[in-house]
């Protein structure tokens, strides 16, 4: 029996001493016992104590891992966040960005406020050059007006006097609205690689979460097992000093008799 | 985190040698087959740990791995974009420089910008699918590690059964010895 309670106390002092609690007060020293109810006695204390540290093990380990689920929650949302935020239809359109460039600085500029009607715009263009759906409806618009000019380069010639500036603007509008794809395409793929950077931290965190999730079950568990282990401890050594009890008084009564 | 992975380890942190009685096989062959059963399903469950603790950092690093090479992906694909921008850019630059020029140098120029960027596109796009194929593979691999933790689990248990189907069997035959004694006892 004792030698089985040692077994246990190991871990858990080492448990107690996780949580800052001091493990000497836990159980007497066996050279401070008495008799062998004594023994038995400090034993059912120790092991009692042990099961309140688990308890309490229990919680500081559920406190401190919802501390830490909070955190990856929180990680999780903004990369969800984030890589919503890169989609293709996520902020301002086109022609909305332009109208409100537009009413900002005409606003700005009616109302003589020109340092305003500066920053308004170059903020307003900010937001559109970091808005998805700027580029998105941007190269829609310049594959429409490369269309038109090659028809319009095609068409040139039949214009008879008209051709050679018709082909000269045609070919000037191929050029720009060819650029301008460009830099759509540039921006397009860079926000895909922000979506994909942003959906890498998503699954990051999510693993981290389900990690944290097993992790506390496994702990748990194990105090559990541990927690029923002392149960049957307790179990153990209640039978024993009943036993002992019994065997005493058995021997009284016979010395009585005798 | 790690003083969830400290607090699991403690139970199994103390050494089972060291807890080894000696065996009382002559004088209580029962008493010894029970520690042999005890001794036994510990090593076991200890094992079946170390075994759970391993899957554990194999799933880990292949979690690692798989996001990893998301961000490879990602940086890839920036990378794309820049070089796409950069040939249609060169492209334009070539094309207004020859408009004036001989048609046959200008078509060789586009042929060649062309050519030049379905290499780097098809390098890159390649280098997109190895990384795609990196993280199934990884997920994967995360996935049998997180099989092998459940199974480990599995194993902790009836490593643990054992334990106890041990001393409850020690503990009836204690019993039930006791118990004849005492009759025998009262019939002398």
């Amino acid at each position: 029996m004792f030698l089985t309670v040692v077994s246990h106390t190991s871990p858990a002092s080492s448990s107690a001493s996780l949580l800052g609690a001091d493990p000497s007060t836990a159980a007497p020293e066996p050279q401070d016992l008495g008799g062998f109810d004594d023994g038995l006695g400090a034993l059912y204390s120790a092991i009692c104590d042990l099961q309140q540290q688990g308890v309490t093990a229990g919680k500081a380990l559920v406190l401190q891992n919802e501390g830490l689920a909070q955190q990856d929650q929180a990680a999780l949302q903004a990369a969800q966040q984030r890589a919503q935020s890169d989609q293709s239809t996520s902020g301002g359109g086109l022609l909305g960005s332009i109208c409100k460039t537009v009413g900002d600085v005409v606003s700005d500029l009616v109302h003589l406020r020109i340092g305003k009607a500066w920053s308004d715009g170059w903020n307003d263009l900010g937001q559109a050059w970091n808005s998805p759906h700027f580029w998105s409806d941007l190269g829609k618009v310049l594959t429409d007006v490369s269309m038109v000019s090659g028809v319009a380069s095609e068409v040139a010639p039949l214009l008879g006097p008209l051709a050679a500036p018709v082909e000269a603007v045609a070919q000037c509008t191929t050029g720009v609205a060819t650029a301008g794809q460009a830099l759509v395409h540039f921006r397009t793929g860079e926000f895909a690689a922000d979506a994909q950077d942003a959906h890498a931290n998503a699954t990051q965190a999510q693993d981290q979460l389900s990690l944290l999730a097993t992790r506390e079950q496994q702990a748990l568990s194990d105090l559990g097992d541990q927690s029923q282990a002392q149960q049957g401890s307790l179990a153990s050594l209640v039978q024993a000093i009943e036993t002992n009890d019994g065997t005493s008084l058995g021997a009284a009564t016979f010395r009585i008799r005798g | 985190m790690m003083s969830v992975a400290s607090t699991t380890s403690n139970a199994s942190s103390v050494p089972t040698d060291t807890m080894q009685p000696a065996l009382p096989v002559g004088t209580d062959p029962e008493a010894a087959l029970a520690i042999l059963e005890v001794v036994d399903g510990a090593q076991a469950e200890q094992a079946d740990r170390n075994d759970r603790q391993s899957a554990e950092l194999q799933e880990e690093h292949a979690d690692d791995a798989a996001v990893a090479s998301m961000h490879d992906k990602a940086t890839l694909m920036r990378a794309q974009a820049w070089v796409d921008f950069g040939i249609a850019v060169t492209s334009a630059c070539v094309q207004a420089s020859s408009s004036s020029g001989d048609v046959g140098d200008a078509s060789q120029n586009a042929a060649t910008i062309k050519s030049f960027q379905s290499l780097a596109d098809g390098s890159l796009s390649a280098s997109e699918q190895n990384d795609d194929a990196d993280v199934k593979g990884d997920q994967a691999a995360s996935t049998v590690a997180g099989f092998a933790v459940q199974s480990d689990n599995q194993a902790m248990g009836d490593a643990a059964d054992l334990v106890k189907a041990a001393l409850s069997a020690y503990q009836q035959y204690v019993t039930t010895q006791a118990q004849t004694q005492a009759a025998a006892l009262h019939r002398a």
